[in-house]
C-alpha cells in the first residue's frame, strides 16, 4: 500500500512538473506582439484608469496616440486597434476588453465597413488570398493575449470557421512551439511578467512621408451601401453593446487617402450613426490632414497625421464627453511618465533621423526650433513634394513662389512663429528662442545668420560645407541652444547628407 | 487515427486506463473493441475489408483443422482470397499501368478510384502468416473469433506493424502480463523515444529531403546538397519507421503485451545480409519464413538460391509500394547480396593477400561504411518519384562541391541553420544510441536504473524537446509515418 501511495505521489509530482514546465514554455515561446501591445492595458484596467477605448484596424493604431491625448487633454485611453482587424474582430476585441474595464467612452473606427464575409478564413467569400492571410495572422495580435475562457471560445467560433485554425487560436502553443530558434531575453522575461511593452498604450507611430499618393475620384455625394454588410452588422453590434452598458460611443472614420468604396463606407457609417443617434466624426471629409505630407503610406497616417487626429478627437471629447482631466493627479503618474517618454523618444528620433522629408515633418510637431536654409539653385525649388512639405510647415506660399532661391525658414515653436525669406530679401530682428536674429544673403556661397548680440557667430557658413545646398540647424525651443547642424545636398532628389 | 494526432493523445490514455481496470480474462475483448474503434477512423469501407479478411482467415483456420485432407485447397483458396484483396486495393492500378506499357498503349491508362485501405499490407501479411502456421501445423487454429480478430487488428500494430506472429501474440492475449509501474514506465519511455525520433529527427530531416527531391530537376541541385539529402533520407526513413515501431511496441507494452523487436542497429551492419537481419526484422523474418524457405531457400543449389534471394527482394520491394522504384530498390538489395555472395572467394583472397585482420576495428569500420553507402544509395530509389529522378540525384551527389558544407547554402532547403543543426544532432544521437545498443546496453533500462532526479531530468527534457522542437502544427506539412502508406 505504501509503495502504491509512493508511486501515485511520484506520478502526480512528475505530471505537475511537466505541466508547469510546458506552461512556462508556452509563455516563453509565444509570439510577443500581443502581450507587447496589451501588457499595459491589463495594468491600467486593473486600476480602472481607462476613460476611452479606441477600437478599429491599423488605421486606428497609427491614428490615435494616447500619450498625446493625455498630454494635451489629460484623458486616459487605450488604443485597441488591430492590424487588418475587420469589424467582427473589433467587436470581439471590445468584448474581451470589457471583461477587464468599463470605459466612459468607446471610439470605434468604421474602416472596412464594406467587408461582407462572415468568417475571416472564408476563402470562398473573400478570394483575396493575402487579405485573408493577413486577417488571420494579425488576429493573433488581437487574440493571443486573452486567456482561454468561454468568451474566447465564443469569439473564435464567431470569427473562424476552420476547426484546426480555431484550435490554433485557443491553444496558440500549436503555432508558436517552433519559435525555439528565435527566442530572446525578452521571451524569458515574459515568464515573470517583465517583458518589454508598448509604451504608447497600444498605439504605433510611423514616421515616413508618402509624398505622391494616388488620388482617387470621389463617388456621388452622400452615396451609401444598398445592402447591409457583415461589417455594418458588427458596427451596430458594437454600438448596441455600448448602449446596453451605458458606455458613450463615438464612431469615427479616420482620415487617409480613400478609394471610392471608403468614401461610401464613411457615408454609410454616418447613416448608421444617425439611425442609432450616436455621434460621428467623419474625418475623410473634414480637411483634417494633408494627404501629401501626413501619410506614412496610402492608408496609414504618420506621426503628424496621428497628432492631428488625436487632437481632433481630444477636442471632441473635451467638448462633448464630460471626461475628467487627470493631469497632475499623482494616481496617474504612470500616464505622465509614458507621455513624457513619448516626447523624449520623439526628440531623439528627430535628431537621429537621416531622411530629410521625415525629419522636417517630425520637426513640424514643434519639439525643436529649426532653421532651414536652401541655397540658390538648389533642386528643392523644382521638387514639388519638398516644396509642398515646406509650405505645409510654414503655412504660407513663400516657398512656392521661390524660383531659384535662396530660401530660409525659421520655425520657432517657443514663440509660435515662422519666419521666411527668399531671394535677395533678408530677415531683421526676428524674435526666436536663440535671440533676435538677422539674416542676410550675400553671395552664392556666403550668407549671414547671426544673433543681435553675437554678430561674429554666423550660423549659416562653414567652409567645409560649401558644396551642400541645404542646411538644417536645430535648436532648443526654450533656451535657443543649438543642438544639431546638418548639411544636405538636393542633387538627384535624394537629400543625402 | 495516427499516432501523431490529438485524437490519439486522448484515445491512448482511455484505452490504457480501462485496460488496467478490466479483469485480465476479458482484456482481449476490450482490446478488440478499442482496436476496431481505432481502425474504424480509417473509414467504414476499410473496416469492412478488414472484417472480411479476418472472417476469411478465421473460417479457413477452422476448416483447416476440420478437413485435413483438403487442407491444401483450403489454404490456397484463403491465401488467394487475401492476396487478392491486397492485389485489388494496392496493386490493381499499378498492374493496369504495366498492362498499358507492355501493350504499347493498346490498353489505355485505366485507373480505378479504389478505397485506401490503411495498414492493408501489414495485416494481410499477419493474417497470411497465421494461415501458414495453421496449415503447417505449427499452431492450432484459434477457436475464439474475437481472439483472432484482435490478433489481426491489434491497434498498436495494424497500421505499420511490427508484423507479429500468432504464436507470440495469441498466448499473450489469453494471458496478458501484469502492467506494473516498471512496465508502465518502461513502455512510456519507449513511446517517448519513438515520438522523439519521429517528430524531432525524422520530420525535420524530411523537410530538407523533400525540398531537394522535389526540386532537384528544376533547380539542378548538385554535389553536397544531393549528398546530404541522401544521407538525411537514410536517417529519415530509419528514425521515421523505428520511431513508429518504438511507439507501437511501447503502447503494446503498457497494454500488457510484448511485441517483437523491429530494428536492431541496422546501420551498423557489416553486410547487406546482416542489414536485413537488423532492418524491419518482422518483415524480413516473415519473408524468410513464409516465402524464401517455401521457395526452397538455399537447399536447391547456388543458382536457385540466388534466384530465390532476388525473388524475395523483388517481392519485398513490391510490398513496399506499387511502383517500379520500389521494385528496383528491392532488386538492388537482392543484387547486392547475390554479388556479395558470388565474390566472397575473391574478397577472401584479397583479405588473405593483404593480410587484413578480419576482426580488426578498421576492417569492421570499412565494412560498415561500405554497407551504409550501398544502403543509402539504394534508398534513393525508395524515395524518388521515378527511376530517372533517382539516377539524377545519385549522379548529382558525386559532383565535387565541398564548399557547400561551409558556405550556408545547405540552409536554403526548408531548414534554417538551427533546424539543420538540430537535425544533424538528432542523427548523431541516434548513432550514439545505436552504438550503445550494439554493445548490449539498452539506454532506456539504464535511465530507469538512475536516481530519481536524473531520471526525471532526462524524461522531462525528452518531453520538452519533443514537444517544443518536434515538427508539428501549422507551417509544417506534418507527415504521417512513411511506412503507414505501405
Amino acid at each position: 500500500m505504501k509503495r502504491k501511495i509512493n508511486i501515485a505521489l511520484k506520478c502526480i509530482f512528475f505530471t505537475i512538473t511537466v505541466a508547469a514546465l510546458l506552461l512556462a514554455s508556452t509563455v516563453a515561446l509565444r509570439r510577443k506582439d500581443s502581450i507587447y501591445k496589451y501588457a499595459d492595458f491589463f495594468e491600467v484596467a486593473k486600476k480602472d484608469q481607462v476613460d476611452v477605448l479606441f477600437l478599429g484596424s491599423s488605421h486606428v493604431i497609427n491614428a490615435v496616440n494616447p500619450t498625446v491625448l493625455y498630454n494635451k487633454y489629460g484623458y486616459t485611453s487605450y488604443n485597441m486597434g488591430g492590424h487588418g482587424s475587420l469589424l467582427q474582430a473589433t467587436y470581439w476585441e471590445l468584448m474581451e476588453a470589457l471583461q477587464y474595464t468599463t470605459p466612459e467612452w468607446v471610439v470605434v473606427d468604421a474602416y472596412m465597413l464594406e467587408k461582407d464575409y462572415r468568417y475571416l478564413d472564408d476563402r470562398d467569400a473573400n478570394p483575396d488570398e493575402s487579405e485573408v492571410n493577413t486577417s488571420i495572422e494579425q488576429l493573433h495580435l488581437n487574440m493571443d493575449v486573452w486567456p482561454l475562457n468561454k468568451l474566447k471560445v465564443e469569439a473564435m467560433n464567431d470569427l473562424v470557421q476552420d476547426k484546426d485554425l480555431k484550435r490554433e487560436f485557443l491553444f496558440d502553443f500549436i503555432v508558436y512551439h517552433n519559435r525555439w530558434e528565435y527566442i530572446t531575453e525578452d521571451d524569458f522575461k515574459s515568464i515573470v511578467g517583465s517583458e518589454s511593452r508598448n509604451e504608447l498604450f497600444g498605439a504605433e507611430m510611423r514616421y515616413d512621408v508618402e509624398t505622391a499618393p494616388v488620388v482617387y475620384p470621389r463617388p456621388e455625394e452622400g452615396e451609401i451601401f444598398a445592402d447591409e454588410t457583415v461589417g455594418m452588422t458588427y458596427l451596430t453590434k458594437i454600438i448596441e453593446e455600448c448602449q446596453d452598458r451605458e458606455i458613450g460611443v463615438l464612431v469615427t472614420f479616420d482620415p487617409f487617402n480613400p478609394e471610392p468604396k471608403d468614401v461610401i463606407a464613411a457615408n454609410t457609417a454616418g447613416a448608421i450613426c444617425s439611425a442609432y443617434d450616436v455621434p460621428y466624426l467623419n474625418m475623410l471629409d473634414a480637411d483634417v490632414i494633408d494627404i501629401y505630407s501626413d501619410l506614412n503610406d496610402r492608408g496609414h497616417l504618420n506621426v503628424t497625421g496621428a497628432t492631428k487626429v488625436t487632437n481632433i478627437i481630444g477636442q471632441w471629447l473635451k467638448d462633448n464627453a464630460g471626461l475628467e482631466d487627470h493631469r497632475g493627479d499623482a494616481k496617474y503618474a504612470y500616464w505622465e511618465k509614458l507621455s513624457n517618454k513619448y516626447y523624449e523618444d520623439l526628440r531623439e528620433k528627430i535628431l537621429s533621423e537621416d531622411n530629410l522629408f521625415t525629419k522636417l515633418r517630425a520637426l513640424s510637431l514643434g519639439e525643436y526650433g529649426f532653421v532651414l536654409y536652401c541655397n540658390s539653385g538648389s533642386q528643392v525649388f523644382t521638387d514639388y513634394p519638398m516644396k509642398h512639405l515646406i509650405k505645409e510647415i510654414s503655412d504660407t506660399n513663400v516657398i512656392m513662389d521661390t524660383k531659384t532661391g535662396p530660401y530660409i525658414m525659421i520655425y520657432d515653436p517657443g514663440f509660435n512663429k515662422v519666419y521666411e525669406a527668399s531671394g535677395d530679401s533678408g530677415l531683421e530682428n526676428v524674435e526666436t528662442a536663440m535671440g533676435y536674429m538677422y539674416y542676410q544673403p550675400v553671395e552664392q556661397n556666403f550668407r549671414l545668420l547671426y544673433e543681435e548680440d553675437d554678430e561674429d557667430t554666423n550660423y549659416l557658413y562653414d567652409e567645409s560645407h560649401v558644396s551642400e545646398d541645404i542646411q538644417l540647424l536645430i535648436y532648443d525651443k526654450n533656451t535657443g541652444e543649438v543642438i544639431d547642424k546638418e548639411y544636405y545636398t538636393s542633387k538627384g532628389g535624394n537629400y543625402g547628407k | 487515427m495516427s499516432f501523431i494526432s490529438f485524437a490519439f493523445m486522448v484515445f491512448l490514455p482511455v484505452a490504457v486506463l480501462i485496460n488496467f481496470i478490466v479483469p485480465r480474462k476479458y482484456r482481449y475483448i476490450w482490446l478488440l473493441i478499442v482496436s476496431l474503434a481505432f481502425y474504424a477512423t480509417a473509414g467504414i469501407a476499410a473496416t469492412v475489408i478488414l472484417v472480411v479478411s479476418m472472417a476469411s482467415i478465421y473460417a479457413a483456420g477452422l476448416l483447416l483443422d476440420k478437413y485435413k485432407n483438403k487442407a491444401k485447397q483450403i489454404f490456397i483458396a484463403c491465401l488467394i482470397f487475401n492476396l487478392g484483396i491486397l492485389f485489388v486495393f494496392k496493386y490493381l492500378n499499378f498492374f493496369m499501368r504495366i498492362l498499358g506499357l507492355v501493350s504499347f498503349g493498346a490498353i489505355g491508362d485505366i485507373r480505378f478510384n479504389l478505397v485506401l485501405v490503411l495498414g492493408l499490407s501489414f495485416y494481410i501479411l499477419k493474417a497470411v502468416g497465421y494461415l501458414f502456421d495453421v496449415y503447417r501445423g505449427d499452431i492450432e487454429a484459434e477457436r475464439d473469433p474475437a481472439m483472432l480478430a484482435l490478433f489481426i487488428s491489434f491497434f498498436p500494430q495494424i497500421l505499420a506493424g511490427p508484423i507479429e506472429r500468432a504464436g507470440n501474440l495469441l498466448p499473450q492475449f489469453r494471458e496478458p502480463k501484469t502492467v506494473d509501474f516498471d512496465r508502465f514506465r518502461d513502455g512510456l519511455l519507449q513511446i517517448l523515444w519513438g515520438y522523439f525520433l519521429k517528430l524531432v529527427v525524422a520530420d525535420r530531416l524530411a523537410i530538407f529531403v523533400n525540398a531537394v527531391f522535389d526540386t532537384e530537376a528544376q533547380l539542378d541541385i548538385k554535389g553536397a546538397t544531393a549528398l546530404v539529402a541522401i544521407i538525411f533520407y537514410t536517417f529519415e526513413i530509419y528514425t521515421d519507421f523505428a520511431g513508429y515501431s518504438h511507439i507501437s511496441i511501447g503502447v503494446a507494452r503498457i497494454l500488457g503485451i510484448d511485441v517483437m523487436k523491429n530494428f536492431d542497429t541496422p546501420y551498423l551492419a557489416m553486410s547487406i545480409a546482416e542489414f536485413w537481419r537488423r532492418w524491419h526484422i518482422s518483415l524480413s523474418s516473415w519473408l524468410r519464413d513464409y516465402l524464401y524457405i517455401p521457395l526452397g531457400g538455399n537447399r536447391k543449389g547456388t543458382l536457385r538460391k540466388y534466384l530465390n534471394i532476388l525473388i524475395v527482394f523483388a517481392v519485398s520491394g513490391l510490398w513496399h509500394g506499387a511502383n517500379f522504384t520500389f521494385v528496383v530498390w528491392g532488386l538492388l538489395h537482392g543484387l547486392y547480396q547475390v554479388i556479395g555472395k558470388a565474390i566472397t572467394p575473391a574478397r577472401d583472397k584479397i583479405i588473405e593477400l593483404f593480410n587484413i585482420g578480419r576482426y580488426s576495428f578498421s576492417h569492421k569500420v570499412v565494412k560498415t561504411a561500405v554497407t551504409f553507402f550501398l544502403v543509402s544509395y539504394a534508398w534513393v530509389f525508395f524515395r524518388a518519384d521515378s527511376i530517372a529522378g533517382a539516377i539524377r540525384v545519385i549522379r548529382s551527389s558525386f559532383y565535387f562541391t565541398p564548399w557547400k558544407f561551409v558556405d550556408s547554402s545547405l540552409y536554403g532547403f526548408g531548414l534554417s541553420r538551427g533546424n539543420f543543426l538540430l537535425g544533424a544532432a538528432g542523427i548523431v544521437l541516434v548513432i550514439i544510441v545505436d552504438l550503445f545498443n550494439s554493445r548490449g546496453v539498452v539506454i532506456r533500462e539504464n535511465i530507469l536504473k538512475q536516481g530519481l532526479w536524473l531520471r526525471w531530468i532526462i524524461m522531462i527534457a525528452g518531453i520538452l524537446i519533443t514537444v517544443i522542437c518536434g515538427i508539428w502544427g501549422p507551417g509544417y506539412n506534418v507527415a504521417d509515418f512513411i511506412y503507414k502508406q505501405f
